[in-house]
């Protein structure tokens, strides 16, 4: 497997032969036209490739996003804050069943037939 | 009454006492933080600009190639009927899971959750939550104030005069937790973030996992070459027209014998080829023998003009090259932007190590506890008296 920098001095060697090709003096006019069409076949599957790397890089991306995202869930709930918040819940409910329990044994006495 | 307020005055004395001492051992490094934050808001804003761009390459791309497409089905037989099977599927590739990621969009929100991340760390480093505690505290104080049993309302009336006390001391707790929930934080971070240290060892192989500002670096050069390909296409084909205009340039000047204004003009053709590296419109001493024709002003005329469409050829293929330049030295500055938030998260990291190391240990600490205990015996000895 060549390297990426293998890969661009094979791509710079090719396009400077082509171009050699494209601009000589001897080469006839068919040689020249076939000449350009494969230097720019050449640059769009070079430029084919760069999308290609970017593209699988995108999956370390979403790995990345994945784990980063766990971390922060992770750092996320202030639990002391939490419990204090959950302890004053518990209080009020029971505030509102005790009130509830007192108004109904007041009704209770002042109503002693019901 | 008076013996209750004098304890209470020794009781939040002694508890300022122990705030103070434990907030001057647990400091979070601010002035790193607050590098490493500026670093990466300089980086965020050169990235999505980077990836704006790299968008609009691969729309310039995806027209060549059609354009190229439509060429080539001018010059040959119809392309065969495109088929909307599936091609073949590679396991090993991933290339079902990378099918259905956006580029763009994926990177984004990886910038995203970074600034996520750095909220947080904000939010610990600001201790944002002690506040929050302490209002919770009030919160529940004032719901057991109001209870409808007497007995717990008396009791909490008579802890109210405490209730200062109380709230310090649980935001005290509170403070510590988020400062060790920060140095938590910046430990997990940085290492998916991407400090040098990480990267060094990942190009050892001893990592596989790729931090972001490595993922960040390796786009940048892909992305560079995305544009010099698409720049390459433009240039060449300037070079080539200034190519096709030499040809035609020196097929007319063979025709003419020699003189000083030919060789002048020629000469002058020569700097502009030379530009681009074309060569030169030379004349061997056979093809120079061989000109019979003397010229004339019109013929003149039309080589002034081949040199002057020569030239602006030249010039758009330079525009090109500089277009180029400025993209290499834009590219050069947000690769220096992700060193220097690698290099302000790695400092982050070092003064959060070197931090942890100076929190007081428990026999440091020791004195300000005993000082705490006594606080509370006198507390629970004004409550029993």
């Amino acid at each position: 497997m060549i390297t990426n920098e293998e890969a661009q001095r094979n791509y710079d060697a090719a396009r400077q032969a082509l171009n050699r090709i494209i601009r000589s003096d001897s080469a006839t006019e068919q040689d020249r036209q076939r000449a350009a069409k494969q230097r720019d076949e050449l640059i769009l599957n070079y430029i084919g490739r760069q999308i290609d790397d970017v593209h699988t890089r995108s999956v370390a991306y979403a790995t990345f996003i994945k784990a980063m995202s766990a971390l922060i869930v992770d750092l996320g709930p202030n639990r002391s804050l939490e419990g204090l918040q959950t302890l004053q819940g518990i209080v009020n409910e029971a505030a509102i069943l005790i009130k509830t329990v007192q108004q109904e044994e007041e009704k209770r006495k002042s109503d002693p037939g019901k | 009454m008076i013996i209750r307020t004098a304890t209470q005055k020794v009781f939040q004395l002694a508890l300022v006492s122990v705030v103070l001492s434990m907030l001057a051992c647990t400091s979070i490094p601010t002035r790193e933080f607050t590098t490493y934050k500026q670093a990466f808001a300089d980086a965020r804003a050169a990235g999505e600009q980077v990836l704006f761009d790299y968008s609009a390459a691969v729309n310039e791309y995806e027209m060549e190639k059609k354009l190229q497409a439509e060429k080539l089905s001018e010059n040959s037989a119809p392309p065969a009927i495109e088929n909307d099977r599936p091609a073949n599927f590679d396991p090993t590739t991933g290339s079902a899971d990378v099918a259905e990621l956006d580029d763009v969009t994926v990177r984004i929100r990886a910038w995203d959750v970074v600034q996520r991340y750095n909220d947080v760390l904000l939010s610990l480093a600001e201790g944002k939550s002690v506040a929050q505690v302490s209002a919770a505290v009030d919160g529940l104080m004032q719901s057991l104030a109001t209870f409808p049993l007497e007995d717990i309302a008396t009791a909490v009336s008579s802890v109210s005069p405490y209730l200062g006390v109380l709230r310090e001391v649980l935001a005290l707790a509170e403070y510590e937790r988020s400062r060790r929930k920060f140095v938590a934080a910046v430990k997990k971070g940085a290492p998916l973030i991407g400090v040098p240290i990480r990267e060094i060892a990942a190009s050892e192989g001893k990592e596989s996992f790729q931090s972001f500002l490595k993922l960040l670096r390796d786009d940048a050069k892909n992305f560079y070459n995305i544009r010099k390909g698409l720049n390459d296409l433009a240039y060449e084909r300037k070079v080539d027209e200034a190519a096709d205009l030499r040809r035609q340039y020196r097929i007319l000047v063979l025709e003419f014998k020699s003189n000083e204004d030919l060789d002048k003009l020629t000469t002058e053709v020569n700097e502009l080829l030379k530009l681009v590296s074309l060569p030169p419109v030379a004349l061997t001493k056979e093809e120079k023998e061989q000109a019979t024709q003397t010229y004339t002003p019109v013929i003149y005329t039309q080589l002034v003009q081949l040199k002057d469409q020569i030239g602006a050829k030249v010039n758009a293929a330079r525009k090109k090259t500089n277009e180029l330049t400025a993209y290499k030295t834009m590219a050069a500055a947000y690769v220096k932007l992700i060193n220097h938030v690698s290099e302000s998260l790695q400092a982050l990291l070092t003064a959060v190590e070197r931090n942890l190391k100076t929190t007081p240990s428990i026999g440091e600490l020791l004195p300000v506890y005993i000082e705490l205990r006594r606080a509370i015996h006198i507390y629970r000895d004004s409550r029993g008296g």
